[in-house]
């Protein structure tokens, strides 16, 4: 029975990378030369006009002259600007659910709830959003594995840029819990793999004992140390597997701290618990006021979408506001922005929030980086995506002018090399436009004919004829 | 010890009445030199560079450049972008003290006055002035068939210069904000259905019909002849005069409509009688461009959205929204003024104009959208909306172009007081 079901499963992994691979080389198919454009890497200098070159879904060539095979399909960028797809550092957008109700449960993965047939996906394409980290939610304490997606497919395997790429945690409680009790479950949590994992080495040890055929009556504190190597990958349980990698410092966390006070939590659980040099923060709007802390730690951190944080004083009611990422990038650390949902003017856009940075100060370098170059590197991606060059991933846009500016629109977008936008394309978007003829209605009054005639018959009896004054 | 506060005591009055009636910034308006990039007098006319003196309060003089007298205090700038202050013609601005501020009494109350609910000191005001916004018409609430009147007011500045005008155009709705909204407090219960007591209109039919008795009285009694006062909806005795005034064409009228039909409501009641009117949010209104053009009514447009959110989202009214409406009722030849209506945070109505051009707009259109045109449309283009010379200081000075995702508002003067940022002494 096992047996069989193991051979049922292995035909279906086999029929499903079948399936996976021949989606990706029909993506990989295309060699495309984007030229006449203006490029900006994000990671050097801006080339005012030159060409980028696409093969096999990598970028193959980026500079001002680039020697193009004959079978390169050329698309003339001539007036327009070349960028590396921008990148969401941290949503749980996309998802069905954003939290499991239980706090512990670093077992969940993403993987499971990612919902390709958002409206949000579509939107992140439409925004040149072409990798977006999707994440469990903030309203946990250790929760799953995350995924980072590009928003074009049919199924999450489809839509996987990286699986697993991190573990999401919150030091913020979670609805209905205290800080005390928040922390409580996280020393819970860890004590739990500790013993388990102990508990695992004794037994581990006894049993090679027993295979020896050696005496079996010995202090659980050796067995435990000496059954410690004994273990191997496979028999660490499924639900312990990922918080054991956590706490080994071998899988990368997205903590989220929701205000300044749990800031110093974060920090100093991080490192109690092994996983600190490999922790991004995401941070509340509030948290700038931590900051002596956060440059301490010079971990990178993702901003809240609301850039801007308002605090009314308790006792003049008088309102201060203060722009985070300025505090943020004052402080040398790297970050990355947000979108800001629920608003329909800009802030839902990542490039408008990069925009708003450099209207109150920041570098325009810093605040091309914090949507392309600095989220990818966060998520260990920095080799693969966020800017354009050679061996990167081709997930490139092609824009209709300069990133920041407010009349630029996405008109192209690549992933993995293959075109998966094209605005002309973008039925809902050019419905937005032009409003076809059948759907305004026929006239009633068209410009030929006089509206003034006839007009009142309709209501005639309903009342006196009104006189008009001569 | 005693001797200080005596002093205090002394000096309080004296600080309070300063900032009472100056705004705490004023008495650094001194004689300015303000040198900037562009100066942009009016959407058409352009100085480049551009220079603006600023005495007494008001534009002493604009060019390309003005010679500093000594005196003057110079303040260069040579990024920057100087406009005349925008003008909201639909903002709802400064309601502090109510769920909503429309007069529950009748569903026609053109004799209340939105600025009698107004706080002038909401901090809204602050909010709007430290975007660029100037001036407003603060927008009576839509809860009411004939709403009250709007006033026009500058939204910063010495008080003395606050209301330009305290009465102006009436407004009416049609929609389903007078059917819905306004019945909050007497809500047909769910057991006895409607009553005399609860209130009406139900329908948009019922809005409609206490729309054309307000006017069909007002016609009569403008005739000299007494109207009957049958009918839940018969305007009151204080009310008359006001739409007398209205349908002598003596005082203005506008109608807040979303949907196409409602619009065509609304122009339709208007061919009735004779009226004419502008015409607020028009989200549909590129769907009946042939009818406003033929009517010649004005528009003031807003919100641009593409996805409807907040109540919007939720009410069902005009979901057929484009983003290119603006631009199609531009190019129809139609008077067009841009609003941010409730869509205030974040920029605001500067946003709104960055968010216009990015649906197609010019700089230009858009700039003439939030000056030349709302004062046009208000009555007020004899004080507001362009930098000339002679008239009292309303005016913004951009980090950059105006309407540009990565330009901010630096300097705001309303009332020819600084109201709005610092200037480095």
């Amino acid at each position: 029975m096992n047996q069989r079901r193991l051979h049922r499963s292995a035909t279906m992994a086999l029929m499903l990378s079948a399936a996976i691979a021949v989606f990706v080389s029909a993506a990989q198919a295309q060699t495309v030369l984007l030229e006449n454009g203006k490029i900006i890497p994000v990671n050097g200098e801006p080339i005012e006009k030159g060409s980028v070159l696409i093969k096999n879904g990598r970028i193959e060539a980026v500079g001002a002259s680039v020697d193009a095979p004959f079978d390169a399909k050329v698309i003339d960028c001539e007036g327009k600007v070349i960028f590396p797809g921008m990148i969401d550092a941290h949503t749980w957008r996309g998802l069905d659910v954003p939290n499991e109700s239980p706090g512990v449960t670093p077992f969940l993965n993403v993987y499971d709830a990612i919902d390709p047939s958002q409206l949000f996906f579509e939107d992140s394409l439409r925004d040149g959003v072409l990798s977006i980290h999707v994440s469990p939610g903030n309203n946990t304490i250790i929760d799953g594995l995350t995924r980072v997606v590009h928003p074009i497919g049919l199924t999450p395997e489809q839509m996987t840029t990286a699986p697993d790429v991190a573990m999401k945690l919150s030091v913020t409680p979670k609805t209905g819990y205290d800080r005390m009790r928040q922390m409580a479950e996280f020393r819970e949590a860890f004590r739990k793999l500790d013993e388990e994992m102990a508990q695992l080495a004794e037994k581990k040890y006894e049993d090679k004992l027993r295979e020896d055929e050696k005496d079996l009556t010995v202090p659980p504190e050796e067995a435990r140390e000496k059954g410690k190597e004994l273990i191997e990958p496979k028999d660490i349980p499924d639900k312990n597997r990922n918080l054991l990698m956590l706490s080994q410092g071998k899988l990368r966390n997205f903590v989220y701290c929701g205000a300044a006070m749990d800031v110093p939590a974060a920090i100093r659980t991080a490192k109690q618990y092994g996983f600190f040099d490999q922790s991004v923060f995401v941070l509340g709007s509030e948290t700038f006021k931590a900051i002596d802390a956060l440059k301490d730690a010079g971990r990178p951190v993702v901003l809240d979408g609301n850039l801007v944080h308002t605090e009314a004083d308790a006792l003049t009611g008088e309102e201060e506001e203060t722009f985070v990422p300025k505090v943020i990038d004052d402080a040398g650390l790297k970050f990355a922005l947000q979108r800001q949902w629920g608003s329909t003017l800009g802030e839902r856009y990542l490039w408008y929030q990069a925009a708003r940075c450099v209207r109150e100060g920041i570098s325009r370098d810093h605040a091309l980086k914090s949507i392309t170059l600095w989220p990818a590197e966060m998520l260990g991606l920095g080799d693969r995506l966020g800017s354009l060059e050679k061996g990167k991933d081709a997930n490139v846009l092609v824009l209709s002018g300069d990133p920041l500016k407010m009349t630029t629109w996405v008109e192209l977008g690549f992933v993995q090399g293959e075109k998966v936008y094209d605005k002309a394309e973008d039925i809902r978007l050019n419905r937005l436009f032009a409003a076809p003829e059948d759907e305004l209605g026929p006239s009633t009054a068209p410009v030929s004919q006089p509206v003034e005639e006839g007009h009142t018959e309709v209501h005639q009896g309903e009342y006196e004829e009104p006189e008009t004054d001569q | 010890m005693m001797r200080r506060l005596l002093l205090m005591a002394l000096c309080l009055p004296l600080i309070t009445a300063t900032t009472l009636f100056a705004d705490d910034r004023a008495d650094e308006s001194g004689p300015i030199l303000l040198k900037v990039g562009k100066v942009y007098v009016s959407p058409n006319e352009i100085f480049e560079p551009g220079a603006i003196m600023i005495r007494d309060g008001k534009i002493d003089a604009v060019g390309e450049s003005l010679p500093a007298i000594d005196d003057v205090r110079v303040i260069d700038m040579p990024e920057a972008t100087i406009t005349a202050g925008l003008i909201d013609a639909a903002a709802t601005v400064g309601y502090r003290f109510g769920f909503h501020d429309a007069e529950h009494r009748s569903e026609v109350v053109p004799e209340t006055r939105a600025l009698d609910t107004v706080d002038l000191h909401d901090p809204g005001f602050a909010d709007l002035a430290a975007q660029g916004v100037t001036t407003v018409y603060i927008s009576p609430d839509a809860a009411s068939v004939i709403g009250g009147q709007g006033a026009i007011v500058r939204t910063a500045g010495p008080r003395a210069q606050r209301i330009i005008n305290p009465a102006s155009s009436i407004k009416a709705t049609i929609g389903r904000e007078p059917i819905v909204k306004a019945s909050f407090n007497r809500t047909p219960s769910r057991f006895s259905g409607t009553s005399f007591l609860t209130r009406r209109p139900t329908t948009r039919m019922g809005l409609t019909w206490v729309l054309r008795k307000a006017f069909h009285d007002a016609q009569m009694v403008n005739r000299g002849e007494t109207p009957g006062t049958s009918g839940e909806g018969s305007p009151s005795a204080e009310s008359m005069p006001i739409l007398v005034d209205v349908v002598k064409g003596e005082k203005p009228l506008r109608i807040q409509a979303r949907a196409q039909n409602d619009i065509l409501t609304a122009l339709r009641v208007a061919r009735e009688f004779n009226l004419t009117f502008v015409l607020e949010e028009g989200t549909e209104a590129y769907r009946c461009i042939d009818e406003l053009k033929a009517a010649n009514v004005p528009v003031i447009y807003g919100p641009i959205f593409d996805y409807p959110s907040g109540w919007r989202a939720q009410a069902g009214e005009a979901d057929r929204f484009r983003l290119s409406a603006p631009r199609e009722l531009l190019d129809a030849g139609l008077t067009v003024a841009l609003s941010a209506c409730e869509l205030q945070g974040e920029g605001g109505l500067g946003r709104m104009g960055a968010y216009a051009r990015r649906c197609g707009l010019t700089r230009k259109e858009v700039l003439a959208a939030m000056t030349t045109t709302p004062a046009q449309i208000l009555g007020i283009d004899g004080q507001a909306g362009t930098l000339a010379a002679g008239r009292g200081a309303d005016l913004v000075v951009w980090s950059g172009e105006p309407f540009e995702a990565t330009s901010k508002v630096n300097l705001v003067f309303a009332g020819g007081a600084l109201v709005s940022g610092r200037i480095d002494k």
